[in-house]
């Protein structure tokens, strides 16, 4: 099957296609920019350098943050999120999350409760009951404690189209002096999200989501005076006679190798991003998905979970189907959608789909409203086979 | 192929010693900012650090110009080099 001929609907999991400066880039990087970054001063590392240096202004200008040396480039978001996480709780310390959480945050918290006792607290995102911004803030206020140094949350639930209230909840922790720490993996590029307005201490995103770069990189971006302890130690291209990591972000925290080409390729992904604007795609994907959700209303056997939150990501199950097969069998018809648990335990309890898992349909600003309708008459066969 | 701008840079110019390549990255965008011409340049030490130091080489003609942008630009600079 030509790649031609697939429908994509995965694009929370990664998205795809990408533009197609971003493929050109990655190109132009490995062949004229094949040096390593930081750790020569001849002219290919140099001009790995720079592209990477580039990158890192037009990320800190994307996200708000003014200094271009707060942002780190990390392998992922996971890793990002572990950075943040496990540099910056000590022993004893009380954390609240939210209980949306991926597993990227959801194992790292609680591989600290087992290893240094630290206690968490969940707040109740009310995707069941419509909850209003001021509410939620209330629930997040009752949780906190003496103890409580942290509140870390999605941005964006990647199971469902719920957004969370992140000024909000910024300022609720800045007020409370908590550290505030972003999992923008599905908010980044469908959310305009500003570091300081929204007193955002550690933002974590992906490259190959919403950003349209490829994959193998993500972005720690710090915002002032967060101290924070490294995750991984080793070559950082400075001081290299000394044991320690130093003291000078970025460096302190990039250990190792950084993938210039997939940093050359996020570059002009976040650019392609800029070009069309975040709160264009956002409203592109708000129409494919009220779209898909009149289709999926008018289907016998199928059920759509929170299906009051518009947004790029649509949670359905199918009678009679798992999530699973569901997913297989659209395979067969050439459309990618993401069946399972979406590596997101605690939010599908949330959203009562922990037993069987669910059916998650994700938009990209490529996807078109052509291709739901051929989505819809798959379903109806798969639906048909029963 | 020989870079001798860079050569006559390392060995003729004044240097701001930074650290890490970030930080001579700035500084080189700093002083561009204000139309200095600055090369990125690797020396092998600067105070506090040891081994795989970076830092910016400029004309020396420049040299209070370029201490007063790196000071309003938040740039910590480690040690100011000149020729001898």
């Amino acid at each position: 099957m030509e790649q031609t001929d697939i429908i994509y609907f995965d694009n929370a999991a990664t998205s795809f296609p990408k533009p197609m400066q971003v493929y050109d880039e990655v190109r132009r990087s490995m062949l004229y920019g094949g040096g390593n970054a930081g750790r020569g001063a001849h002219r290919l590392s140099m001009a790995a350098a720079r592209k990477i240096f580039d990158c890192r202004m037009i990320a800190a200008d994307f996200f708000g943050c003014e200094d271009p040396e707060k942002v780190v480039f990390t392998m992922n978001t996971t890793y990002a999120l572990n950075l943040a996480i496990k540099g910056l709780l000590k022993t004893g310390d009380r954390v609240i999350i939210s209980d949306l959480e991926h597993n990227a945050v959801y194992r790292p918290i609680c591989a600290l409760a087992r290893d240094r006792g630290i206690k968490y607290d969940i707040f109740d995102t009310g995707c069941k009951e419509n909850t209003s911004d001021d509410k939620l803030c209330e629930g997040i206020e009752r949780l906190i404690r003496r103890d409580t140094r942290m509140l870390i949350c999605t941005c964006a639930s990647n199971i469902c189209s719920r957004t969370l209230p992140i000024e909000k909840i910024g300022r609720l922790c800045r007020k409370r002096g908590l550290i505030f720490v972003l999992d923008a993996a599905q908010g980044a590029g469908h959310i305009s999200i500003d570091m300081k307005r929204m007193n955002i201490d550690v933002l974590c995103v992906p490259s190959h989501k919403g950003l349209y770069g490829p994959q193998g990189c993500g972005m720690a971006i710090f915002g002032d005076g967060i101290e924070c302890d490294t995750l991984v130690e080793g070559g950082n291209g400075y001081d290299s006679l000394n044991v320690g990591m130093g003291e000078m972000l970025p460096e302190r925290f990039e250990a190792g190798t950084l993938p210039a080409p997939v940093i050359a390729g996020l570059c002009e992904g976040i650019k392609s991003v800029m070009a069309v604007g975040v709160e264009q795609i956002a409203a592109y994907e708000r129409a494919l998905y009220a779209r898909a959700l009149e289709m999926l209303d008018n289907t016998d056997g199928v059920r759509v979970y929170a299906p009051q939150f518009a947004g790029g990501v649509l949670l359905f199950d199918l009678d009679g189907f798992t999530s699973e097969q569901v997913a297989s069998e659209l395979d067969r018809y050439g459309i990618c959608v993401r069946g399972g648990y979406h590596c997101a335990a605690l939010a599908h309890k949330t959203l009562g789909t922990r037993a069987s898992g669910a059916v998650r349909l994700s938009f990209g600003r490529y996807n078109k409203m052509s291709e739901l309708e051929a989505f819809w008459r798959a379903l109806r066969s798969v639906k048909d086979m029963r | 192929m020989q870079n001798k701008q860079d050569s006559r840079y390392k060995y003729t110019s004044c240097t701001a010693v930074v650290g890490s390549m970030t930080w001579a990255m700035r500084a080189q965008n700093a002083l561009a900012e204000h139309a200095i011409p600055s090369t990125v340049v690797k020396t092998e030490e600067g105070r506090g650090l040891r081994g795989c130091v970076y830092g910016v080489a400029y004309a020396c003609s420049y040299d209070a110009n370029v201490r007063a942008i790196l000071e309003a630009a938040k740039i910590s600079v480690r040690e100011w080099n000149r020729p001898t």
